[in-house]
């Protein structure tokens, strides 16, 4: 309501200053409403509550509230700052003074969307008389892009997908690139000429724009990609993609190159926009292909040094152990960036000079955890880069808290005066004016999403602009903290334990969140589920047990090194570990302990209650394996079973634009990566894999349990949880079935909050054992 | 030639006038009252009465009703104030506030010389002298141990309801309190209370204002509207910049603001924990410098936690205003209105004459004697016709003290003392005067009869308020003449002043060097390290460092 308010006020002030361009088309116009809106006028769209939702599902929507703001910019010349508003399914961009921060424009993008799943709900589930959760919910708008180039234009790309920018006063709105000026004309790839009208009557691919980067040396362009998938007739399908050089004033363009990739392939850009690695999925053990300023390559294993060559590939058994890869390129286009634990316990980072072959190691020689994430594109966005003094400024390190090491030593000292001025607090500086005076920083903390901030060096001042979640209730919102703790049996393990702010009964319940371990950990940021479930009433802990990625691979192969020979106990012993932990710390109802895990995760969670039966008193799976056997073989026979699913969504039906099915048709068929990575994890070609399924054992299950499945999870055999429901029912164990579509697993607010509705529903019949019908849930 | 009594009218108000700049800008102009205190030789002339209420009396010129409504309304006020500010965080005193109440009517008859002065000193101030809104005080005169405060009323419009405790009265009863109230407290406080209004149980705090009207006005309409906030740690401990009266607006006034907002979100709960864990972090705040643990045990929230709910609370405040309630009705005052005695007309009128002579003294010494010679014509009279009221005979002995007259002082002290009169000061004048005596007649060493002799009044004087730095400072010095070492109650003692006085760098050497010779070693260490934040001077940082020296070779 605040910036509501304000901005008639401030529009009626301003309007003057902010302006369609004479002439400007019709279709701009219609994309991007530029001007001031006044957001107080703007009526709020609330979904009407159906009759037979519950309390249940009102006490846990405030968690999954779309956040107001998704991401922020602060303008070279620091004098502006933008950040994206959400509001009444319309996002907008707010464009803020930062001296006289009273002074905003405000700025239309795009409004939420109708969701776009891949799946027929009534094909899937043509009879179900389970509420179709999330049938009706809209996508929210998102403003995948914003940045300030030159010394005040913003740039701002929307979902259409489209380009457009304005000046941080207001004045010169534009749009710049959008589909139609990266269109292609089919069956002549090389024609992508972006002065050739879109209306002609050549069979042309819209394709959306993407915004690759900022040109380092020319402040006044921008880079910008567009891919189509297209068949030749005498080849495999391709990508084809690209590379323009935009005016951030004009929307200009420039073409700078255009590459065809294998549709499996994975690319690697350096600055100046240039293909320099690519690798592919046709095989399991994929090389990157390194290509020089020279126009020549080949193995990039051969190019960055004896150090790496026995470990740059990414292969399903090295994946996990000994690997290196490459994470992004320097300004320098001759050094490389490369993540490697060769001959380390945690993953670095490197950096490496392509043409002598040196590396460097970026950090202290021992970080306590892996440096960056094991995928490519996740590494990549750890890395902060100065785009001025144009290099490596910091690396975004995931610890037990999140952190920034700073490779710069003035950024380190704003971070200290930060982490000073924000206690228990992640501060992260998120940008920063070329005179480095005025830094864009998120607070934030695991109870709530957080704000942003102007930090003012000369007098060390922070000025508040936003809040993610200005929704919540700080005084109601759970309190979590990290914890620490060896084992009695020597292992250390860390996590988070979130206290509930309402105790529905003392010593209140204690949830275990068992997160996927096979690529997941336990994170320090504000998790929607967890905070549901402290509102319930739960303890939630958060544990790191071992097999958890990111702490090494000693850490992890703890857990992975007893699957082949069918132990899955390490993290149901930690589990119980860091029960026996947490009540010597607080008091806990030890006959009321619940287990939630997602995924395998999830798996884990049936495995304890099997394994545990007296310790658990009910377990909540979502998207489980139950049948590990039959998980592992899912992706060959979905590989066989599901042509016909469409790949692009970038193009019009033509016959040309070509789908999944056709390649597939052909000899070479890409590997699904993480699938043969989960057959090697668990040994699927050897014996007893049973053992560990908790299908098998399923008769040791005598505690409820609720399923959940996305009827569209691409990993997990449809029917699969809810066989096993049934199975639990007749042996007679209380066991719940939920199906739910997309919209669950992606967290969107209605579908959330309806499902965890009914989580709280089985809650309070199965643990807290109130008295109520099932639907009309007395607590809360 | 002036007269006498204009004379001291001048004085006083140039006395006032340079107080002046301890007010906020934004506060009325308060003009005090400057009359002479003086029987009335007219034969019209109304009796004194004399109230009694907790913690002050009223000698009074008005009519018996108007010193009945001012002494509730005053005690009303007083209850209305500890809202904010508990009775445990202002200075207390052992003596009650002494008011001497008048009529307005000899201020009308002021000579024209005197308005001029008066309109010199405070242009155009003149026409509002008899419609003040803050009627307490019109003007105090304090001593180490009582305040003194003389009040005219205009009795055909006075209003009891409207009376509250003047800001400059708040402010000195939270900067006298000890120990020390952290400085964000007392400015937080004054913020409020300076806009506060007051209701028959309760305080009604406006919609809060932020920093600037502007920026007030754009929290009203924007509750998104971008706000700076300090981090609790640098709003609890001040740099000396700011808890100075004079620092750079730009970084005193958002902190003021910022410690008010503090302070009204601690009162806005829901529930009385907030309260309670607010003052209970004020009271931890005063013995020990403010940290985040001592923060977390009141609140169960750190710094962050709170920085974040007071950005949200901003918003809020702007807009709303805040009634604070008292969690007790207040209990009903037992109220005389009697005809005063001649003891108490000469006591008190007398004690205002004595302050009074004590300004006269620092602004115009020619005219001292003058004055003290009416001053003891109003204390001497009665004393003469026989009244031995102990204590009348404690204040001639103060206004002999303050003469310099030692020995005519003396008898009267002691007088006083052998009647166990609740006054600090004449335990401690005399005190003063027996360790004067026995330096002249044997120097030093003390023998312990002697310590005991000096120590015995003074320890009588540290059971009474306020505590006073003399007493601990004279302990500190007859101790360290004594031909024995301290006992550990003395050295509690010692460390009593350091604590009751963390900024007198004085009793905090004292403390120190005690300890570091005689006591226990972690307490020697923290009265060093004090010394050395508070040091002033590189001789007195010098002190200090030697005494970290000794300790450190002590602990070898």
């Amino acid at each position: 309501m605040g910036i509501a308010a304000a901005i008639p006020e401030i529009a009626s002030r301003l309007f003057s200053a902010f302006f369609f361009h004479r002439g400007m088309p019709r279709q701009v116009i219609a994309a991007l409403t530029l001007g001031l809106l006044a957001l107080g006028t703007l009526h709020s769209a609330e979904d009407a509550t159906p009759a037979n939702e519950t309390r249940s599902v009102d006490s846990v929507t405030p968690f999954f509230t779309p956040f107001a703001t998704e991401r922020a910019a602060l303008a070279p010349d620091g004098k502006h700052v933008a950040y994206t508003l959400h509001r009444d399914h319309t996002a907008y961009v707010i464009i803020m003074d930062v001296e006289r921060p009273q002074v905003k424009l405000t700025v239309a993008i795009g409004e939420d969307r109708a969701a776009v799943n891949t799946f027929d709900r009534d094909r899937v589930n043509p009879a179900s008389d389970e509420p179709d959760f999330g049938a009706d919910e809209k996508t929210p708008a998102t403003v995948p892009f914003l940045v300030w180039a030159g010394p005040n234009r913003l740039n701002v790309s929307n979902d259409v997908p489209e380009l457009v920018a304005v000046d941080g006063d207001g004045a010169h709105p534009g749009k710049l690139v959008d589909q139609d000026d990266v269109s292609v004309m089919l069956n002549s790839p090389g024609s992508t000429d972006p002065t050739t009208p879109p209306n002609s009557r050549k069979p042309f691919v819209r394709r959306p724009p993407k915004v690759l980067a900022l040109l380092p040396d020319d402040p006044e362009h921008i880079l910008v990609s567009a891919e189509a998938l297209v068949q030749n007739a005498s080849s495999l399908p391709e990508y084809l993609v690209s590379v323009y050089r935009a005016d951030v004033h004009t929307g200009k363009l420039k073409s700078l190159h255009e590459e065809s990739f294998p549709t499996s392939a994975q690319v690697l850009y350096d600055r100046d926009g240039r293909v320099r690695l690519m690798w592919t999925q046709l095989k399991r053990r994929q090389t990157y292909a390194y290509t020089g300023l020279n126009g020549r390559g080949g193995d990039f294993a051969k190019f960055a040094g004896d150090e790496f060559a026995s470990s740059l590939y990414r292969s399903p058994e090295n994946y996990l152990s000994e690997r290196s890869f490459p994470v992004a390129f320097d300004y320098d286009p001759n050094v490389a960036y490369v993540a490697s634990n060769a001959g380390r316990a945690t993953l670095g980072l490197y950096a490496v000079d392509l043409r002598t072959k040196q590396r460097t190691a970026i950090g202290p020689d021992k970080f306590s955890f892996d440096a960056v994430d094991l995928d490519h594109d996740a590494a990549a966005q750890q890395l902060v880069f100065d785009r001025y003094q144009k290099k490596l400024a910091g690396i975004r390190i995931t610890g037990i808290t999140p952190s920034t090491y700073w490779l710069d030593p003035d950024l380190a000292k704003i971070q200290h005066d930060l982490d000073r001025s924000f206690p228990a607090r992640f501060a992260q500086i998120l940008e920063w004016d070329r005179e480095r005076s005025r830094f864009l920083v998120q607070v934030s903390s695991c109870p709530d999403p957080g704000r942003l901030f102007i930090f003012f060096r000369a007098d060390q001042r922070a000025l508040e602009f936003m809040r993610f979640a200005p929704e919540l209730d700080i005084d109601a919102v759970s309190q979590t903290k990290p914890f620490e703790f060896t084992t009695p049996v020597g292992v250390h393990l860390s996590g988070y334990l979130t206290r509930p702010s309402e105790p529905l009964i003392n010593p209140p319940p204690l949830l275990l969140f068992c997160h996927d371990p096979l690529l997941g950990r336990s994170l320090p940021q504000y998790d929607r589920d967890v905070r549901a479930f402290a509102a319930m009433g739960f303890v939630v802990a958060q544990v790191n047990y071992r097999g958890t990625a990111g702490f090494g691979r000693a850490h992890r192969d703890a857990f992975l090194s007893g699957l082949p020979g069918r132990n899955d106990r390490a993290p149901i012993d930690d589990l119980l570990a860091t029960v026996e932990w947490i009540a010597g710390q607080q008091r806990i109802d030890r006959k009321r302990i619940a287990l939630f895990g997602s995924g395998y995760g999830g798996t884990l969670a049936l495995r304890a209650l099997e394994l545990e039966p007296e310790r658990f008193r009910c377990a909540i799976a979502i998207d489980a394996p139950t049948d590990l056997r039959g998980w592992l073989n899912y992706g060959d026979v979905k590989q066989m079973g599901s042509e016909g699913a469409l790949v692009s969504d970038a193009g019009s039906a033509t016959g040309e634009v070509t789908t999944e099915s056709n390649a597939r048709t052909s000899r070479q068929i890409p590997v699904d990566f993480f699938a043969e990575l989960r057959k090697h994890i668990f040994a699927s070609g050897a014996p007893n894999l049973d053992r560990i399924s908790p299908l098998q054992e399923i008769r040791a299950i005598t505690k409820p349990v609720f399923l959940i499945q996305d009827r569209s999870a691409p990993d997990i055999p449809p029917g699969q949880s809810s066989a096993f429901c049934r199975a639990l029912r007749r042996q007679g164990v209380t066991a719940e079935f939920l199906e739910v579509g997309p919209e669950f697993t992606r967290r969107l607010p209605k579908t959330s909050a309806q499902t965890f509705g009914r989580i709280r529903e089985f809650v309070n019949l199965n643990l807290y054992d109130f008295d109520v019908k099932a639907g009309t849930p007395r607590v809360k | 030639m002036k007269s006498p009594r204009k004379a001291l009218l001048l004085a006083l108000l140039a006395a006032w006038g340079s107080n002046a700049p301890l007010r906020a800008a934004d506060e009325p102009v308060v003009l005090l009252p400057p009359l002479i205190v003086e029987e009335s030789r007219t034969k019209k002339a109304r009796p004194w009465y004399y109230a009694e209420g907790p913690g002050f009396e009223v000698l009074s010129r008005c009519s018996e009703n108007i010193t009945e409504e001012f002494a509730r309304s005053f005690y009303r006020a007083n209850q209305l104030l500890q809202i904010l500010v508990p009775p445990q965080f202002q200075a207390k005193l052992s003596v009650p506030q002494e008011i001497l109440l008048y009529q307005n009517e000899m201020v009308k008859q002021l000579p024209p010389e005197m308005l001029r002065e008066m309109t010199r000193i405070n242009p155009g101030s003149v026409d509002f002298v008899f419609s003040p809104v803050w009627v307490v005080p019109n003007l105090t005169l304090r001593d180490s141990d009582l305040d003194a405060t003389y009040t005219i009323v205009d009795e055909r419009v006075f209003d009891g309801s409207a009376m509250r405790v003047a800001p400059e009265a708040v402010r000195h009863a939270l900067e006298s309190r000890t120990p020390p109230l952290p400085p964000w407290f007392i400015e937080g406080v004054m913020a409020l209370y300076q806009r506060a209004n007051q209701r028959s149980n309760s305080l009604e705090l406006p919609p809060f204002f932020w920093v600037t009207q502007t920026e007030t006005s754009l929290l009203r309409a924007d509750a998104q509207h971008p706000r700076s906030l300090l981090p609790l740690a640098d709003l609890f401990g001040a740099p000396a910049s700011i808890s100075g009266v004079i620092a750079p607006d730009t970084v005193a006034k958002p902190w003021r603001h910022q410690a008010a907002l503090f302070i009204r979100w601690a009162l806005d709960g829901k529930k009385a924990t907030r309260r309670n864990a607010f003052f209970k972090f004020v009271e931890m705040a005063s013995a020990a410098p403010a940290s985040e643990a001592m923060f977390q045990e009141c609140f169960g929230l750190d710094y962050a936690d709170v920085q974040e709910r007071l950005s949200d609370y901003l918003p809020q405040a702007v807009k709303l205003g805040l009634s604070v309630g008292a969690e007790k009705s207040f209990p009903r005052l037992k109220l005389a209105v009697r005809g005063a005695t001649v003891a108490e007309i000469a006591r008190i009128k007398g004690d205002w004459e004595r302050l009074s002579v004590n300004h006269v003294r620092r602004q115009y010494p020619a005219l001292t004697a003058k004055y003290l010679e009416q001053s003891r014509l109003t204390l001497l009279q009665p004393y003469e016709r026989g009244e031995r009221d102990p204590a009348l005979l404690a204040v001639l002995g103060l206004s002999y003290c303050d003469a310099g007259e030692e020995k005519t002082a003396r008898g009267f002290l002691e007088a006083a003392a052998r009647a166990e009169i609740n006054r600090p000061r004449v335990y401690l004048e005399l005190a003063q005067l027996h360790y004067a005596e026995f330096l002249r007649d044997r120097g030093v060493p003390l023998t312990s009869l002697q310590v005991q002799e000096v120590l015995a009044p003074l320890r009588r004087a540290r059971a009474l308020s306020p505590p006073l730095p003399a007493l601990y400072d004279l302990t500190a010095r007859v101790l360290s003449r004594a031909d024995r070492p301290p006992t550990a109650e003395e050295l509690d003692w010692i460390a009593e002043g350091a604590r009751l006085f963390p900024f007198n760098p004085t009793l905090v050497l004292q403390a120190a060097t005690f300890h570091v010779r005689y006591g226990e070693k972690s307490t020697a260490a923290q009265l060093v390290e004090r010394g050395r934040e508070i040091a002033g001077d590189e001789i007195a940082r010098s002190q200090f460092e030697q005494l970290g020296a000794a300790l450190t070779r002590r602990t070898e």
